[in-house]
């Protein structure tokens, strides 16, 4: 089924009459070229409305029913003219051509939806809906040309029959897409994505049905011939109790067999990840290794950056916590030495004159010399109470006594207390002075110079570090860059990819040792399971009725024969997409001159992925997103056409070339016309690029119909849409 | 008994007004936001942690040149919150000391004549020694504020004052 023409009438941006608004179609590629804000995305719509009732929210990027947008669905310029009492019928008509391979001629379909609202308020707002009478519902019609008039359709759904004749449900979304939704329809990191594609587009849910239908009678004829070895034994409790333990073993080998099966997927995925990373991994970790040596040497500068301001930004600090400050004070230091010495001297003499003075005034008391007779005696005699000099004797206390004692107290009150000599003690602060003076005159002050040296030296170290260090990060920085471009890797990208290998590398390991435990297990329980069966032939006293046997038998083969027919159809189907996808990959590649490798549909567990690979099999990994889109349409184009079911289809894509380059999209243009027997895409990217407007229309092969579509009033008075319309252009 | 220490310790030595700017240009205020704040004195970009220590590096430098300037007649003077005794940041105590010894010597003070003093005469004197840090210490402000002055990016290097210390070796 193609689509023979879309008619608009008062439908959004398209206003005036049906016959105003046509596109006619044709077989192979149809494109409609608009510049952005053209009326693209509301042709779009029309396609969607009239078919499905719905329009994009272009804010919410969700789909919306006719009820919810309303007026909204009305051309603004109708509106705009409308009078009270008017009605407006927006409205949007496709014709249908049914090729049949019993006749060459065509069944015609006229489609038709239309929603009406009437004006019921005077008033210039026409954006306002309290101002009209909405309709609840759009309306549908669908009419059938007969011979020469087309007559309406009355039996029930006989819209949606047709609708879904166009556009199955199933295949909606790989028949009808915008360029955006490419990316998800194969998701690339999603596996089941492309298994689920051929599920519904492949008829392969049809042996998945004979394999249940199988293993169900089977499992009746082999429950039959159980139940009869068990019947005809001639020991009954043995029977019982290895009918018994059969069961269990039948349990545990059923479960074990699909636990190894869910082993084997995991640990084919975790192989298949590894490998996907093995081109990538060695890279990886260098990377890895320079951004850890980036980081520390970050680290290095920051920090010597920081030594280097404190020690420029302090130096000035070192005035006093060096005492730089005292550089030029030495000469003082000898001054007051010079000073303290006479004050010392000074007081010296002070005291010898006290002495001298208080010595005299005591020898006039005693006339007797000076110190004469001197303590020691004084003090001897009034021990031995005898005078030394007259060799009296004497009693204590008595007279001789208490004079000899007067002198020695005399005696001692000589010695000169410096109390005795100044009103102020000073000695200790000018001493200390002294001492701290002398300190730093010694330690600190002939020193300044080779401190400061010293420090302006550590500076420039500093210096040379910092210099070194930015080399050093310099070097790495730059081996970091290069391996990225060589790589291909971005730059967060090798963290995850270590981190990954690794990981996938521990789950293989993992997997590995489940897959053997449960082998060994399946082994020795099928072992003993065979072991029971035979004991359990041997114990029946009478021959099972051969009908029984061969029955199971005969649905055992059937069983396997269905399983294997499913997968050897399956692996066809596979093989089929594959080489198809490389058809259309290659066609589509053909002008660009870069290595594009080949897609291969690449078992995972029980999905396929489409993967990227050179000529030896070796992932592509720097594929760019352009490539990725080709490879995704290409899978899709085979998906659609792996059973020739395009021939009945259209496609109807907005945008899909969004991301290509001027080569890719006159590859898919040329591609896309010859796998599906119509497509209609609309597209931004021929309106300014002439010269690609040129190859489309002279280079596509089997090229249907081209319309420009452009608004009828300017870009800048666009905010007036009460005038707007759009003009539609046929180039050929 | 008179304590030297103590008697020239309280003392907080004046400055002309006139230099407020230039004090507050190159020093913190106090000591006390920097421990607060934890911010160096370069953080703020001044050369000195403390007014004292500029007052400091002023008189020594002002005592290099050998400039003791007395304040004018009638000079607007300001003193320190902070007494000598506590001009102890940064190894500074050992500083005020070893001028306090220079002042004992260019102010030709009898050492000996001071012990046989009265409190009132030894107080007379220590503010004589006082008064001679002030002036040079204006002798000194003078100096960098005309330098300032005639060559203000001679300051823009940290290692200024550092400088300036050898371009006065006297």
């Amino acid at each position: 089924m193609i689509i023979k023409s879309l008619s608009i009438e008062n439908f959004q941006c398209y206003s005036g009459k049906l016959e105003q608004n046509t596109f006619e179609f044709r077989k192979g590629l149809n494109v409609i070229i608009g510049d952005n804000g053209s009326g693209k995305s509301k042709l779009y719509d029309a396609f969607f409305w009239v078919l499905y009732d719905k329009i994009f929210d272009s804010s919410t990027r969700q789909l919306i029913h006719t009820s919810e947008v309303g007026t909204g669905i009305v051309s603004d310029k109708a509106k705009a003219s409308c009078e009270v009492g008017e009605k407006i019928v927006a409205k949007v008509q496709l014709k249908l051509y049914n090729y049949k391979r019993s006749s060459s001629y065509p069944d015609e379909y006229i489609l038709e939806r239309s929603f009406t609202i009437q004006k019921i308020n005077h008033s210039e707002d026409y954006n306002d809906p309290e101002n009209w009478k909405v309709a609840a519902n759009s309306v549908t019609s669908i009419e059938k040309k007969d011979i020469i008039n087309f007559k309406p359709l009355h039996e029930t759904d006989a819209f949606n029959k047709i609708v879904e004749k166009l556009i199955p449900t199933d295949m909606g979304k790989y028949l009808w897409f915008q360029g955006e939704q490419v990316d998800s329809l194969i998701d690339f990191k999603n596996e089941n994505s492309l298994t689920y594609a051929i599920n519904i587009l492949s008829d392969i849910n049809y042996y998945d049905s004979m394999i249940e239908v199988a293993k169900k009678v089977f499992n009746q004829a082999e429950s039959a011939y159980k139940s009869e070895l068990r019947e005809k034994s001639k020991n009954e409790n043995e029977a019982e109790e290895l009918s018994k333990r059969q069961d269990n073993l039948e349990i545990l080998i059923e479960r074990d067999e699909n636990d190894l099966e869910k082993v084997i997927e995991n640990l084919e995925y975790a192989e298949n990840f590894k490998d996907e990373l093995l081109g990538k991994i060695k890279d990886a970790q260098e990377l890895e290794r320079i951004k850890s040596g980036l980081k520390s040497s970050r680290e290095k500068i920051n920090r010597l950056n920081d030594n280097l301001e404190t020690a420029r930004k302090g130096f000035n600090n070192n005035l006093f916590s060096k005492q730089w400050i005292l550089r030029n004070a030495g000469s003082y230091f000898k001054d007051f030495e010079y000073r303290l010495k006479y004050y010392d001297e000074e007081r010296e003499n002070k005291k010898v004159d006290h002495k001298i003075k208080v010595q005299q005034e005591a020898a006039k008391k005693n006339r007797l010399p000076e110190n004469v007779p001197n303590a020691t005696y004084l003090q001897d005699m009034i021990d031995e109470k005898v005078c030394f000099l007259c060799d009296r004797k004497f009693e204590e206390n008595d007279s001789a006594h208490q004079h000899l004692y007067d002198l020695l107290e005399k005696t001692k009150k000589t010695r000169v207390s410096i109390s005795d000599i100044v009103n102020n003690d000073f000695k200790t602060f000018f001493q200390n002075l002294y001492n701290n003076g002398y300190y730093l005159k010694t330690n600190v002050i002939e020193n300044v110079d080779s401190s400061i040296a010293k420090e302006l030296e550590r500076i420039e170290l500093l210096e040379d570090k910092k210099k070194d260090a930015i080399q050093e990060y310099q070097l790495l920085d730059q081996r970091f860059k290069q391996l990225l471009d060589i790589s291909s890797i971005e730059e967060e990208e090798s963290k995850d990819i270590v981190r990954n290998f690794n990981q996938y590398d521990k789950d293989k390991g993992k997997f590995e040792r489940l897959k053997f435990e449960i082998e060994q297990r399946l082994s020795s329980n099928k072992k003993e399971l065979k072991e029971i069966l035979e004991k359990m032939k041997h114990n029946i006293g009478e021959s099972i009725n051969q009908d029984t046997v061969e029955k199971k038998e005969v649905l055992e083969t059937f069983l396997e024969l269905a399983k294997s027919t499913r997968s050897m159809v399956y692996e066809e189907q596979i093989q089929r997409i594959e080489e198809e996808a490389n058809k259309h990959f290659k066609k589509m590649t053909a002008d660009n001159k870069s290595v594009q490798g080949k897609i291969i549909l690449k078992k995972i567990g029980s999905n396929y992925m489409p993967k990227n690979v050179d000529e030896n099999g070796i992932e592509l990994t720097s594929i760019n997103d352009s490539n990725i889109i080709l490879i995704k349409l290409a899978t899709i184009m085979a998906i659609v056409t792996a059973k020739g079911k395009s021939d009945f289809h259209p496609l109807i894509s907005d945008a899909p070339t969004s991301k290509f380059g001027d080569n890719y999209t006159i590859g898919f243009c040329n591609t896309i016309d010859n796998v599906f027997a119509q497509s209609i895409i609309l597209s931004y990217d021929f309106y300014h690029n002439m010269a690609l407007r040129k190859r489309l229309l002279d280079e596509v092969d089997n090229l249907g119909a081209v319309y420009v579509i452009e608004p009828s009033i300017r870009e800048e008075d666009r905010a007036n849409r009460k005038e707007l319309s759009t003009n539609i252009t046929l180039l050929n | 008994m008179i304590d030297l220490m103590e008697e020239l310790g309280k003392k907080t030595p004046r400055y002309s007004m006139k230099y407020r700017r230039l004090i507050e240009g190159f020093a913190r205020k106090g000591a006390v936001d920097y421990y607060e704040s934890g911010e160096k004195s370069y953080d703020l970009g001044k050369f000195f942690t403390n007014f004292y220590e500029f007052y400091l590096y002023s008189a020594f430098i002002g005592l290099y040149i050998n400039n003791p300037l007395p304040f004018d007649k009638d000079e607007k003077t300001n003193v320190f919150w902070v007494p000598m005794r506590d001009w102890n940041s940064n190894n500074s105590a050992q500083t005020v000391q070893y001028l306090w010894m220079i002042m004992f010597v260019k102010s030709e003070l009898d050492f000996n004549a001071l012990e046989d003093m009265d409190q009132k005469g030894v107080e007379r004197e220590m503010l004589n020694v006082s008064r001679l840090i002030e002036v040079y210490a204006n002798g000194g402000f003078d100096f960098i504020n005309s330098k300032v002055t005639e060559n203000p990016a001679f300051f823009d290097d940290d290692d200024c004052f550092v400088k300036l210390l050898k371009e006065v070796e006297n």
